[in-house]
């Protein structure tokens, strides 16, 4: 499998009246090609700022981006002008974004065809009726009864789901190679997520499209996502193939959230654990571990190191701490 | 578009149809013909108001005449006579009944000083106060919102920190001081325009213009000064929507982003501003009027408050109300229009 | 997957009074043209207070000799046509604006607040004639609105300060009005008020959480505003009389001799200016600093 898009080292700061926040701190990840790859963690951990890096659409002020290099299409695209005339022509082109409020994502004063047609117009050099026979189809396409005449219509007059099914057709719209979907259902209730989620990967497995699935919700990648990025306090805490990380997750973090999961393969009285304490403040970060004071692994060494480095833990699968978690697991067990 | 039309033909099909609920398009007449029917509401109290106020205040003007034109020789019998003449003999009701009536048939009443037809003074008048307001409002946006917009997306730069510093000044001068700072400034030092008065557009347009400058301006400046702070925060505020988000993440360049994606989102809250500045200056025409020696409604209303000649005051605030009400019936409209949530709901 | 979600404990930790306070101190003085408004009002509040222990003349008493005099160390700026100092009527007239703007702004704020509270409360028709009726006061500019029930009561002090309380009634009670209604659909209030509390309890405690802020700023803005109209009127001949020493009618009076005397004329001017820019500037840092969100509203 080829590698579509390849960040090395990113790292984006906040100003904030409290201080500078190391919102992403290091991070490095590769997305193949026609692959679905989940980033999971707690609000606030750097995951959609992840993402709104790699398309350096940060706002600024307050973010700027202070490092590292985003690869795609052999160009890295953190060398490009932040709205320059290169960068504006890979978003929406190239790669294309899903937000998380379909409520609020949509221009409410546009009608859908304006929204979905534009990109269209601008990338593929589409006259207006052309875009607008596209959006049609588009919308058919992510399953929205009625197109035609619903084509005219504005935003408001759609309800949640039906507004997350607009921003995926805009998504899809110039057949992009890469989506990446910021909580795409999280807004919605949970019949409907479901939905969106399965249109979401028949699309993309239609188009040929790789996917990054930001999520909170481990059930959604564990049933989509191919690989998973844990992502804790700014920085890639595990990463590896889904099934391995299921089975044999090696950061305590991981552990956390995975004992909060209601599982069917387990018996019913098992009780689901929630991770004691909170986030970090990202603001004052002492120079150990993040996910120290929370941790119920913790050794002596993590008190006087460093942040552990992300390391290989087995094939494809490496993860940043000092435990042999696998060891202490077994363990627990007996 | 690799692949797209190949696949078209089989549209992947939703399990759930109940997120299917589109509004329905309801009828816009509709919502102006309610609008003007609490117009007319707000009108009809607007001239109980008017008329109550004015019969309960202390004084009364047969009196008040007597004592001002120093007929104090009339007998108790005149003053009855008087009184009756101007119906003021009547139950109060029956009193508001005929003046409204006489209103609706376009009769304002009869000045007890000047003896004439208050409409017909009124009407000779409004035309004068109306274009002053028109080229003030016009003005108004002409300045204030691309001033607005330009801060907005210029932000933080030395000609946003202009646009705030003269916004926020211009929104405390008091009209006719401004005014007698002009007159002092261009009249009399620099005499470049005429000091005051007023000449109709058929007899000189070069000094109708001349005339017109400074009065236009005085009453203009609060509403480009209110109209560029309002566009410019309400832009600000929109730059930072999450659909703003979406569209640079379309592509779009900055052009696109301001002009298509934020600027009728932008203007919406604007339109409100417009209505209170509309609003502010037919106020503004009273004295506007009386600084420049303006013979517009706002003049008339002064020295008809100065006199407590009801009639006067009766019908121009009548007037002004039915234009201010005008001016919010068509601002609701253009809201409307700009804002589909309101079209069609 | 829908059984399988993944809850996160909330942070919801509350941040002290303290901090609170340190950050309101930080927003409000952080732009300085706040800090150039409140020095502004802080002196105009010290003026109408000591105003008559630092004022060099009498205001009001005639002094033909000295008619229209030019500044002089005597006269800082000057005298007007009756031979008053009008350093002093400056003075004085700080006390005029504040006395009638705070009494005026206070008035219109009780009387609004109470008939929109009413209104949005009870609904119904009450709320229909209530919401009516100033909708009909809000049909009138607030100068024409002031001017006619000034001249209708028949001028001085008491009779604008009502006149300008009734002009600015309005907007307080659409903005109790909005609170109420806000407070009455709030699903909190609903839960709590079909457990049996008593619901003005609730009311109260709600509004004065919620509207501390917004009415803060709009107290503050509308005072430069009022203080403007005050003028206004005064300058038209209707609002207060001489000798009393007031701005707008300073202004007025000294037209006559604008050519020769153009002094008498602008600094009564810019003595208003500076008052309803200080008000503004600490009525826009007061909203910054207390509730960012009402930005563009008020």
């Amino acid at each position: 499998m080829a590698i579509l898009l390849d960040v090395k080292n990113l790292q984006t700061r906040f100003d904030t009246e409290a201080g500078v926040v190391k919102a992403v701190d290091g991070v490095s990840f590769h997305i193949n090609e026609q692959e679905i790859v989940g980033f999971v963690g707690e609000s606030g951990c750097g995951k959609s700022v992840t993402q709104l890096s790699v398309m350096q659409l940060i706002p600024n002020p307050p973010g700027r981006i202070i490092g590292g290099e985003v690869w795609f299409d052999g160009k890295d695209l953190l060398k490009y002008e932040r709205n320059g005339s290169e960068m504006r022509s890979v978003r929406g082109s190239k790669i294309s974004m899903i937000f998380q409020e379909p409520m609020t994502s949509l221009n409410p004063v546009l009608t859908i065809s304006e929204q979905i047609g534009e990109s269209m117009q601008l990338h593929l050099r589409l006259n207006k009726a052309d875009a607008r026979k596209r959006a049609v189809e588009l919308l058919s396409l992510v399953g929205i009864p009625a197109a035609e005449s619903r084509i005219d219509d504005y935003p408001h007059q759609f309800s949640g789901g039906m507004r997350q099914r607009v921003m995926i057709a805009i998504g899809l719209a110039c057949n992009p190679r890469l989506i990446i979907a910021d909580e795409p259902t999280t807004a919605l209730d949970v019949t409907t997520q479901a939905v969106l989620l399965e249109l979401i990967k028949d699309l993309v497995k239609r188009f040929n499209t790789s996917l990054t699935l930001v999520t909170h919700n481990l059930g959604v990648v564990a049933r989509y996502a191919q690989r998973i990025y844990v992502m804790y306090a700014g920085r890639i805490v595990e990463a590896g193939p889904t099934n391995e990380i299921f089975a044999h997750p090696r950061h305590p973090y991981t552990v956390g959230l995975l004992k909060c999961v209601p599982r069917l393969d387990q018996p019913r009285d098992k009780q689901l654990v929630p991770i004691e304490g909170l986030p970090p403040n990202l603001i004052k970060m002492p120079p150990m571990c993040a996910f120290l004071p929370r941790c119920a692994y913790r050794i002596n060494r993590c008190e006087k190191s460093h942040w552990p480095p992300l390391t290989p833990v087995g094939e494809h699968h490496s993860a940043a701490c000092f435990v042999n978690l696998e060891a202490t697991l077994e363990n627990d067990d007996k | 578009m690799r692949g797209l039309t190949r696949k078209m033909s089989s549209p992947v099909r939703s399990p759930f149809r109940r997120d299917l609920t589109g509004l329905k398009e309801s009828d816009v007449t509709t919502y102006i013909v309610r609008r003007l029917l609490q117009s007319i509401v707000v009108l009809l109290l607007v001239s109980i108001f008017v008329f109550l106020a004015i019969r309960l205040m202390p004084g009364d003007p047969i009196k008040l005449m007597v004592y001002e034109s120093n007929l104090t020789g009339l007998s108790p019998q005149q003053l009855a006579d008087l009184r009756h003449e101007y119906g003021l003999d009547k139950p109060l009701a029956l009193q508001y009944l005929d003046w409204l009536g006489g209103v609706l048939q376009g009769n304002l009443g009869i000045s007890v000083f000047t003896k004439t037809p208050v409409a017909k003074e009124i009407f000779r008048r409004l035309p004068i106060t109306f274009e002053i307001g028109l080229w003030s409002l016009l003005l108004s946006i002409v300045i204030g919102v691309p001033v607005g917009i330009i801060s907005a997306v210029r932000r933080g730069t030395w000609i946003d920190q202009l646009v705030v510093t003269l916004s926020n000044i211009g929104v405390t001068i008091p009209v006719f001081w401004l005014g007698v700072i002009l007159m002092l400034v261009f009249s009399l030092y620099l005499k470049w325009l005429p000091v005051m008065g007023f000449t109709p557009l058929t007899e000189d347009p070069g000094m109708h213009f001349k005339q017109l400058v400074m009065p236009v301006i005085c009453s203009s400046l609060f509403s480009v000064a209110a109209l560029a702070r309002q566009t410019r925060s309400s832009m600000l505020e929109v730059m930072h929507q999450d659909y703003i988000r979406t569209a640079w993440s379309k592509g779009l360049n900055e052009n696109a982003i301001i002009f298509k994606h934020a600027l009728k989102n932008g203007l919406i809250p604007v339109i409100t501003t417009l209505g209170l500045s509309a609003r502010g200056i037919v106020g503004g025409s009273t004295v506007v009027e009386t600084v420049f020696s303006i013979p517009g409604m706002g003049r008339l209303l002064v020295s008809a408050v100065s006199n407590l000649d009801y009639a006067y005051v009766q019908g121009i605030i009548l007037i002004i109300a039915a234009t201010v009400v005008a001016i919010n019936v068509l601002i609701d409209i253009v809201y409307g229009w700009a804002d589909p949530r309101i079209r069609y709901s | 997957m829908s059984s399988n979600e993944t809850t996160w404990t909330d942070k919801s930790e509350t941040p002290p009074r303290a901090s609170e306070w340190r950050r309101f101190r930080r927003v409000f003085f952080g732009r300085r043209v706040v800090v150039f408004g409140t020095v502004i009002i802080g002196f105009l509040v010290l003026m109408a207070i000591i105003g008559p222990w630092i004022a060099p003349y009498d205001p009001i008493k005639i002094n033909l000799r000295e008619r229209l005099q030019d500044p002089s160390w005597q006269h800082w700026l000057g005298t007007d046509n009756y031979g008053r100092d009008i350093l002093s009527r400056i003075i004085y007239g700080a006390r005029t604006s504040l006395q009638i703007g705070l009494l005026s702004v206070g008035l219109a704020s009780i009387v609004g607040m109470i008939l929109g509270g009413v209104a949005a409360y009870y609904g119904g028709w009450i709320e229909a004639i209530i919401m009516r009726f100033i909708d009909a006061l809000m049909s009138i500019p607030v100068v024409v609105l002031a001017l006619v029930i000034a001249a209708l009561l028949g001028g001085g002090e008491t009779n604008v300060i009502i006149a300008l309380s009734v002009s600015q009634m309005p907007q307080y009670a659409r903005l109790m009005a909005g609170q109420v209604v806000s407070v009455k659909e709030n699903d909190y209030i609903l839960a709590v008020k079909s457990l049996g509390a008593n619901d003005w309890r609730i009311l109260f405690n709600h509004l004065f959480t919620n509207s501390v802020a917004p009415l803060i700023v709009q107290f503050t803005l509308t005072l430069g505003g009022t203080i403007l109209a005050e003028a206004t009127l005064s300058f038209l001949g209707i609002g207060i009389q001489e000798p009393t020493p007031a701005w707008g009618a300073m202004i007025s009076n000294a037209r006559e001799y604008l050519m020769d005397h153009p002094l008498l004329s602008i600094a009564p001017g810019v003595a208003i200016m500076l008052v309803v820019f200080g008000f503004n500037m600490i009525g826009d840092g007061l909203r910054d600093a207390l509730d960012p969100r009402l930005r563009g509203r008020l």
